[in-house]
């Protein structure tokens, strides 16, 4: 967008460019410098060795390998799902909506127990094959591997995909697919040339964040895949913590980033020149009646598909916190609230969701407070400086938790910033992570506000600040309270116990469930069970009151 | 300007309400071949949705379309070949302007060169011969809406709709496009529905005009019909008049009120009975010395301000119970100075009585 | 917007408010994950020594210990607990501890005792080794597993599970096992011949306990590797009281492997006098009597007395596999590439 021909100051995001500086690149600078003065350092003859490793190879190799295919199956998987939301009104797309939302939050423990439940090779649904559908042995044996791998990444990403997309495209103006329609373009013409070029930003931008979210993956590897996979993020994790050997793990972070830098380059390629799609003022959304029989199967086909993926998963979960052998009982509930051991570290489940909340909140103005500014002045800027500014916002989500971690530890160890153990390098460490997301969700749609009300707006005499908080703002709203709500599931799901320092005092939901999982006994397992579904149960308050908030914006009077 | 054929459009009974609230409440209209029939009404009143009900857009809930004596009613939008030109023009901004008009010929699957063709046809047409090969976001708001007019008469639509086409536009703009457009839409002898709440817009271009309120149909007619005879007080204010009386009707069409008497061949009322009395600001002459009847279609007290508009003055007349009333007088001769007395003769043709 | 604003600003009180601390003089304890203590327990410390102890969790053993030394030019604690003898070497060639002789070492058992200059003292241990599902071999007369060499024999066909070295610490636990038992030239046949009879490896202790262990989940394997401590965790942690653990441990000559936790003082501790009552502490009954409840390890010190459900049900192994620790540290990487070699690739 252009807004006049001056480029918005560098100033706008000064704050966040000195939070940046201050808890990403000072810490990471910190760690790098302590890692490549570590004795037994061997300089460029030890980078040439660990980059031409096996080890190497293979873990950057199936970094790549899984991510393109996740990226590719979860787009595959969401973007009809996505489409038929736009584009059909049907009864429950709320719950299709906030089936989307949940996944997210869960731990990977969690989900791994949960899909092996379900489609493991004891599961659900090969018991189900043997015993209703005449199958010798279970047809499925989706324990571990590659295809649990895939499957986990497209649970978890679906989220993304439809958050991005699906937010971009109900700020569509209608009147674009009903004009189509008056030319006579059928529904597949109106999906394939209409519909999916005017989404191509927030499509690409999604799939940035998928790619980058997999690429990085750490949990749902290390536990789905099995001991024969390993991505850098793994090997980084493994040369830090079992072998120590911070240079080697500097080196992997680096590839890390600079692998994240390069897509990011060809991200900013495919998303240059595109035209901003205008926004549709009123919010009447794309919704057209279904009309066909055609349609209505096709919904319902997907609607099933989603249910059965994202929602059979999540039923398990629920039914693992009621079922006992002796039947259904909330003893796994009644239980959370005991500490029959007498523990310092027993997390009551009440402090356990303020904890949560708490974190997850702060996190979240954390990110939008930085969030909103970087949109901002990324959507009125273009030239050189632009990328880069983008690009340094980014880095964060790519880069190595347990690389970051070490570098709090040591770049925080004085005053005035000594901050190690501090509370708020928790939120801070999830608003590092959940932010790009924001700023994906956000620049489309301040790019997408039509430049002309920005215009008419500062011929009524309107500041720019005026401009951004009244007209841009207001408009975007929607967009804004998805980011809002994005960032806190990020931070609500995020547990980072492996590399960051927590005070037991504070811990949060995910810790304490795997503080359950660690010991034995059927009692911690069903407790896990059953903090996992007060993990959902928040995320259900959290996404139903970002609803309330949104509908009880002033109504706009019909034209 | 009347041309008459006979009736391609048609709207039976049509109703449709939106959780309860009714948007269109029992609506039946006409439209002929080649003329252009013009829906205005308030924000709000259902005129987008009737529109959008005959476009298919949306379904009635009850009511029949019919185009051209087949019932379409249940036939979706990309059946009908209507074509429609939206409020924002709804440009494909991915598309270049050529891209835009040629999209409908691509649904029709013509050949190639046809479709060259036809969008060369389609630019000239709007006089953006040029302009091909523009992306939208370099578009002026005036040519975007030629754009949009050349998209949707490519695929050559039997009825053209068009939604508040001049809505994002500036006044001057709008003038001067709602001329070409009249002159576009009659060379190609098209049938058209434009809906519109700005009345000069409206009496511009149609043959016909429906005005429409709380979505029901108030009046239809020609736009001289209408300006004349509005058929309700609320039509007339829709309209700007705003030069209302009380009065009581009495024998002979004669409606006494508070400012004297007026003869208006009113003949719907029962004598006695308690009238508003409309008279339409171009009614009205300064008073001669001896002209008229003594005490009937007068009206006489200060006049509050004058604007000198050209063809005539715009005066503003508060009379002796308190009112202002409105009239535009010829410039010749000129009104007295503001705050002097002022007497004026109304014409009876110009007096409406609700 | 407002709103969301004002919500989010109260949310941030509530949670500022609710780790608000009130200032005593303090003690900072760096411990891992696992670490638990009872509530009287401590504050029975507190209150006779008048200090506030603050822990600090850092992730697992491996990670807690590199965050201290990481940080020993300003220690994040003043004693660290949970140093392992898989790490010892490591932390004491880091330097990070100060030698401290606490008199309650003479309660200690004389085995643990590894650190001859006293910076680490042995403060707990605990046996890695293999659990079976005891209904599972019931219910097909099938003899239970009570040697190494029992789970390459074919009647053992794709019933064990074990976790991977190269990610998890009962699993190099178990690799240090079979090196010691076969010799660092035999344990890779070994691994070969377990491999061959279709062993499952997964990545932590939770995915085989809790994702394939046929006693604790719908598994399919029967045989995992876990601590001797699980069947009384079994029954400790059971929804309805247990009169048996459903599992039991291997615990015959050389099928174990004995992982001892170790408690320092940090150099640097800004309160080194107290950081040493608080190891005598660590050393003394009552802590060591909490511990096998808290944490299902053994205590180091002999005299503390065990709980019932330990004595009953909780069997230490008979004869561990002993290995240096300075060797471990050594040879980790080239063991695990070796490892990693022949199993997984």
């Amino acid at each position: 967008m252009n807004r006049g021909p001056q480029n918005a100051p560098l100033i706008w995001i000064a704050i966040p460019l000195v939070l940046l500086a201050v808890f990403y690149g000072y810490p990471m600078a910190a760690i790098l410098k302590t890692s490549f003065q570590m004795d037994g350092n061997g300089g460029l003859d030890q980078v040439f060795h660990i980059l031409s490793s096996r080890m190497f190879g293979y873990a950057l190799g199936f970094s790549l390998f899984q991510a393109v295919l996740s990226t590719l199956l979860t787009l595959g998987f969401a973007l009809p799902g996505v489409i038929m939301f736009l584009l059909c009104d049907f009864s429950g797309k709320k719950w299709m909506q906030l089936l989307a939302s949940l996944p997210f939050v869960l731990p990977t423990v969690v989900v791994a127990s949960a899909f092996r439940a379900l489609w493991g090779s004891h599961g659900m649904v090969n018991s189900f094959a043997v015993h209703y559908l005449g199958f010798h042995s279970a047809p499925f044996n989706l324990d571990y591997g590659l295809p649990a791998v895939l499957m986990a990444h497209v649970f978890y990403n679906t989220s993304v995909v439809f958050k991005l997309v699906a937010g971009f495209g109900a700020n569509l103006d209608r009147s674009l697919i009903d004009s189509a329609r008056s030319l006579g373009a059928s529904t597949r013409i109106i999906v394939f040339r209409i519909l999916l070029p005017l989404l191509k930003p927030s499509v690409t931008a999604a799939s940035l964040l998928v790619f980058l979210f997999c690429f990085c993956s750490f949990g749902v590897v290390l536990i789905l895949g099995g001991p024969g996979f390993s991505t850098l993020e793994i090997e980084i994790y493994r040369q830090t913590v079992h072998f120590f050997n911070l240079p080697a793990a500097a080196i992997l972070s680096l590839v890390q980033i600079l692998f994240t830098g390069m897509v990011f380059v060809v991200y900013l390629k495919l998303q240059k020149h595109h035209p901003a799609a205008p926004f549709n003022t009123g919010g009447a959304g794309l919704s057209l009646p279904v009309r066909s029989r055609m349609n209505r199967l096709g919904i319902r086909f997907f609607q099933s598909a989603w249910i059965l993926f994202l929602g059979l998963p999540l039923l398990s979960l629920v039914i693992g916190s009621i079922y006992t052998d002796t039947g259904f009982s909330p003893v796994f509930f009644m239980e959370l609230f005991r500490n029959p051991d007498q523990s310092v570290f027993y997390i009551s489940p009440f402090r356990a969701i303020v904890h949560s909340i708490g974190f997850a909140g702060t996190a979240t103005l954390i990110s939008m407070m930085i969030g909103i500014p970087v949109a901002a002045y990324l959507s009125s800027t273009s030239g050189r400086i632009r990328p880069v500014i983008d690009i340094l916002f980014m880095l964060p989500l790519s880069t190595s938790a347990v690389t970051l971690g070490f570098g709090f530890i040591i770049a925080f160890d004085r005053p005035p910033l000594d901050l190690r153990g501090s509370w708020i390098l928790i939120p801070m460490s999830h608003a590092l992570v959940a932010f790009p997301f924001v700023v994906r969700v956000l620049v489309p749609a301040f790019q997408g506000v039509s430049e002309r009300l920005g215009e008419a707006a500062a011929l009524l005499g309107a500041t720019t600040g005026q401009i951004w908080w009244k007209i841009i703002f207001p408009i975007a709203r929607k967009s804004i309270a998805g980011a809002t709500i994005f960032s806190f599931m990020i931070s609500l799901g995020e547990f980072g116990a492996t590399a960051f320092i927590a005070r037991p005092q504070t811990s949060t939901i995910p810790v304490a469930i795997f503080r359950f999982l660690s010991q034995p006994g059927s009692l911690n397992q069903g407790q896990a069970m059953a903090m996992s579904c007060l993990l959902l149960l928040i995320t259900v308050f959290g996404f139903l009151w970002v609803e309330w908030l949104i509908a009880v914006e002033p109504k706009r009077a019909c034209v | 300007m009347n041309r008459s054929g006979p009736d391609f459009l048609e709207l039976k009974c049509i109703a449709k309400s939106y959780g309860g609230l009714p948007a269109l409440d029992d609506i039946s209209l006409t439209v002929e071949t080649g003329q252009i029939l013009c829906i205005l009404g308030p924000s709000g009143c259902g005129k987008s949705t009737l529109l959008r009900v005959m476009a298919g857009i949306e379904l009635p809930d009850a009511g029949q379309v019919l185009i051209d004596g087949l019932d379409m009613t249940g036939v979706p939008v990309e059946h009908r070949s209507v074509g429609m030109v939206f409020q924002d023009f709804a440009l494909f901004p991915h598309k270049t302007v050529a891209g835009n008009i040629a999209f409908g010929l691509e649904m029709m699957k013509l050949p190639r060169g046809e479709i060259v063709r036809r969008v060369a046809d389609m630019l000239s047409l709007v006089d953006m011969a040029d302009y091909g090969n523009r992306q939208i976001h370099q578009l002026s708001g005036g040519q975007r809406q030629r754009v949009a007019l050349a998209r949707s008469l490519a695929p050559q639509p039997r009825l053209l709709l068009l939604d508040e086409p001049m809505g994002s536009l500036d006044r001057a703009l709008r003038e001067r496009l709602v001329q070409d457009l009249d002159i576009i839409l009659r060379h190609i002898d098209m049938t058209a529905v434009y809906v519109t709440h700005d009345h000069a817009e409206g009496f511009g271009i149609a043959d016909q005009i429906a005005i429409m309120n709380q979505g029901q149909i108030g009046q239809v007619g020609t736009p001289e019909q209408v300006y004349r005879h509005p058929g309700s007080a609320i039509i007339a204010r829709f309209l700007g008049f705003d030069n209302f009386l009380d009065g009581t009707l009495e024998s002979g069409g004669m409606v006494k009120t508070g400012v004297g008497v007026f003869n208006t061949c009113e003949s719907n009322h029962r004598v006695g009975e308690t009238v508003k009395v409309l008279i339409r600001p171009d009614a009205a002459v300064l008073e001669m010395e001896g002209q008229g009847a003594p005490d009937q279609n007068r009206v006489s007290g200060k006049l509050v301000s004058r604007m000198f508009q050209g063809r005539n003055y715009r005066i503003r007349v508060r009379i002796p119970n308190g009112d202002e009333l409105v009239f535009d007088l010829p410039n010749q001769p000129a009104p007295p100075g503001i705050g002097g007395d002022i007497h004026l003769l109304i014409r009876n043709s110009a007096i409406t009585v609700f | 917007m407002k709103t969301m604003i004002t919500s989010i600003l109260c949310l941030m009180v509530t949670c500022g408010m609710a780790t608000a601390q009130n200032p005593v003089l303090e003690l900072t304890v760096m411990t891992h994950d696992s670490f638990s203590i009872s509530k009287d327990v401590l504050a029975r410390f507190e209150q006779e020594n008048a200090v506030k102890i603050r822990f600090l969790k850092a992730g697992d053993a491996g990670a807690a210990l590199n965050q201290a030394i990481l940080s020993k030019n300003n220690p994040l604690a003043d004693v660290f607990y949970g140093v392992d003898n898989t790490f010892m070497s490591r932390a004491l060639k880091a330097d990070i501890f100060l030698p401290y002789r606490s008199p309650n070492l003479k309660l200690i058992a004389e085995a643990l005792k590894l650190d001859t200059a006293f910076r680490l003292s042995p403060v707990d241990f605990g046996d890695v080794c293999l659990n079976y599902d005891k209904a599972w071999f019931a219910s097909r007369n099938m003899k239970a597993p009570d040697s190494l060499e029992d789970l390459i024999r074919p009647e053992y066909t794709g019933l064990t599970v074990a976790e991977s070295p190269a990610t998890s610490s009962p699993g190099l636990a178990f690799l240090l096992t079979t090196i010691g038992h076969f010799g660092e030239n035999g344990f890779l046949d070994y691994w070969k011949k377990l491999k061959q009879n279709q062993v499952l490896i997964v990545n932590g202790w939770k995915e085989a306990y809790w994702g394939n262990f046929t006693a604790a989940s719908k598994g399919s394997r029967p045989i995992v590797v876990s601590y001797a401590t699980s069947p009384p965790a079994e029954i400790h942690f059971a929804k309805t009281a247990l009169k048996d653990a459903p599992t039991a441990a291997v615990t015959a000559k050389e099928t174990c492997f004995r992982q001892i936790e170790f408690v320092g003082i940090l150099k640097g501790a800004r309160n080194p006098e107290m950081a040493g009552k608080l190891i005598d502490f660590f050393l003394d009954k009552p802590f060591q009597e909490d511990i096998p409840l808290q944490m299902f390890m053994f205590p180091a010190n002999t005299t503390a007395a065990l709980p019932d459900i330990f004595v009953k049900h909780a069997k230490t192994a008979v004869d561990p596999v002993a290995l240096d620790s300075d060797r471990i540290e050594s040879q980790r990487e080239k063991w695990l590439e070796a490892w990693a070699d022949s199993v997984l690739r």
